[in-house]
């Protein structure tokens, strides 16, 4: 888990083409992202940036737009599932 | 999913009344002549139809209904144009005041662009056909009726919240027996020559018992992606899932048949914990796994429930629409938040995005489950399809083996495991033709499209 002000997100990247994938990975680095995974195939980038800071990650460069992460929980036993 | 762009005026003839239980005509019926057409292209022919349309019959100011939806165009254009276009479903509703001659020569060229065309109060005659019979002719027509399907419930907007009593014959029931399940007779599962062979379906899950016997012998490629958690599942949701998308479809071990693509290609991606549990990062990890891996298949038994008017995640929309241009057709529960017959809740997160087939849950009746999600929301929140998801026996972890599980999370891997049937059947089904195979085929029920779709999946 993150530290108390790091919040998860997912960013949406522009281009799946892996050079353009590289690129921007190294852009939101310095951007402030802790880069946790990158979906290559889809083009996305999971990771966690400080509160502070995210609203400038969507202005990088090659970014679609930046999505908080959700969590998922499935439902007690005795519920629909 | 254009199937939910929401059109632009609501036909003449389809007033409230006619479908709120009033005689619905036959197509014998003497009835006012229209000049507004249903015509459904023949795949992969669309510009080749509308281009037909404008060239032959005159016809050429052409909306497409995503664009009203999206804002694009409004109310005024879109009544003024002579064809609004469906682009998900390929098909039309034309206006022809002065070629209607000319209009239904071109529906009649055997091999031209468009497949079927019928006047537009045809739509009450269709409501009445019996279930899918025969072949030939019957093929034509499910294509058809499921757009006037899908048309019909999108023009009566609030109206199609109510089921057309009178309008089908009630339905059968389904039991389980000693042979199979219900879902799979529902399904007509058993009845299809199609095993799944060669298609590749990725249930992303808590994982699978990957020492179950319904599954021994199979190959089977997995991953975890859950941090410390091996793909080995021992929550149980997952196994069952994977149960009916790829389990055997035969009585196996003295236990019946539970499964739809028994052939099928097994890749389970564990991204819920075996608490349950999962996140964002892991589901899209587990997405890109499977689209990297070239499945034609992705089962998404997961959702998160989201508010009135809440519009769907750009991220898995996007991602959404990248799998299908790689192949790879994803299906998602629609969820089960709602308490029928009073609250009726959105489909949940992802499957309310526009290019993810979204799953709702019929049970052994045909009748809708009183916790389905339905297609409250604009903007890709409809229900797509419906599956079996009441009383569903299949596999869980070890040592139970076997459990019945409620839920639209035990539909979604039926219509997964019927789409690798459809795949294996025709090299050309895949991602949105694949799609396009699921709801027309599908078994029209007598129920609101915001419940259940196209209606029930059915197998080729």
């Amino acid at each position: 888990m993150p530290p108390e002000d790091q919040i998860e997100v997912t960013v949406l990247l522009a281009d799946t083409a892996e050079a353009a994938v590289a690129k921007v990975v190294k852009r939101l680095k310095a951007a402030g992202l802790r880069v946790a995974s990158v979906e290559a195939a889809i083009g996305t980038v999971s990771g966690s940036i400080a509160a502070s800071r995210l609203a400038q990650l969507g202005d990088v460069a090659g970014v679609e737009t930046v999505e908080e992460q959700r969590r998922y929980q499935l439902p007690p036993k005795d519920s629909p599932q | 999913m254009a199937t939910r762009a929401r059109t632009p005026r609501r036909p003449r003839r389809a007033s409230r009344a006619s479908m709120g239980g009033v005689a619905v005509p036959s197509a014998g019926d003497a009835t006012p002549a229209t000049t507004r057409y249903i015509c459904v292209f023949r795949e992969g022919a669309d510009a080749a139809a509308l281009s037909a349309l404008g060239k032959q019959a005159g016809l050429k100011r052409v909306c497409a209904a995503a664009d009203f939806e999206s804002g694009a165009i409004d109310i005024a254009q879109a009544d003024a144009a002579d064809v609004t276009y469906f682009e998900e479903i390929g098909a039309a509703v034309i206006s022809a005041p002065d070629g209607a001659a000319a209009v239904s020569a071109l529906g009649a060229e055997a091999a031209g662009p468009i497949l079927a065309m019928e006047p537009e109060q045809v739509m009450y005659a269709i409501a009445a056909l019996p279930p899918d019979e025969g072949e030939g002719s019957a093929s034509y027509l499910r294509g058809y009726r499921d757009a006037v399907d899908h048309l019909s419930g999108r023009l009566l907007g609030g109206a199609a919240a109510e089921a057309l009593p009178g309008a089908v014959e009630p339905m059968a029931a389904f039991a389980d027996d000693a042979q199979s399940t219900w879902g799979l007779q529902a399904t007509r599962v058993l009845a299809s020559r199609w095993t799944g062979r060669g298609i590749r379906v990725a249930v992303l899950d808590t994982g699978l018992d990957l020492g179950h016997p319904d599954f021994a012998g199979r190959r089977i490629t997995h991953r975890s992606f859950i941090a410390n958690e091996p793909t080995q599942d021992r929550h149980g949701h997952g196994t069952h899932c994977t149960g009916a998308a790829l389990g055997p479809r035969s009585v196996h071990n003295g236990v019946r048949a539970h499964g739809c693509a028994s052939s099928g290609e097994i890749y389970i991606g564990k991204v819920l914990s075996n608490g349950g549990s999962g996140a964002d990062q892991g589901i899209l990890a587990g997405i890109n796994w499977a689209v990297a891996a070239k499945c034609h298949v992705i089962s998404m038994s997961l959702g998160a429930s989201v508010a009135p008017g809440e519009p769907p995640s750009r991220v898995y929309e996007t991602v959404a629409q990248r799998a299908l241009a790689a192949g790879t057709l994803i299906v998602a529960a629609a969820g089960n938040e709602s308490q029928r017959p009073g609250r009726v809740a959105p489909v949940g997160r992802p499957a309310n995005c526009r290019s993810i087939l979204a799953v709702a849950a019929v049970d052994s009746r045909l009748g809708i489950a009183r916790f389905s999600s339905g297609g409250i929301n604009p903007n890709g929140g409809g229900v797509d399809i419906a599956g079996p998801g009441v009383d569903v026996f299949s596999s869980v972890a070890r040592p139970r083996m076997h459990t019945r599980m409620d839920g639209t999370s035990m539909a979604t891997p039926h219509v997964a495991g019927i789409a690798a049937l459809y795949a294996e059947s025709d090299k050309s089904l895949r991602a949105r033709a694949l799609w396009q195979a699921l709801v027309s085929n599908a078994r029209r029920l007598p129920l609101p499209v915001r419940d259940v779709g196209s209606g029930l999946v059915l197998a080729p």
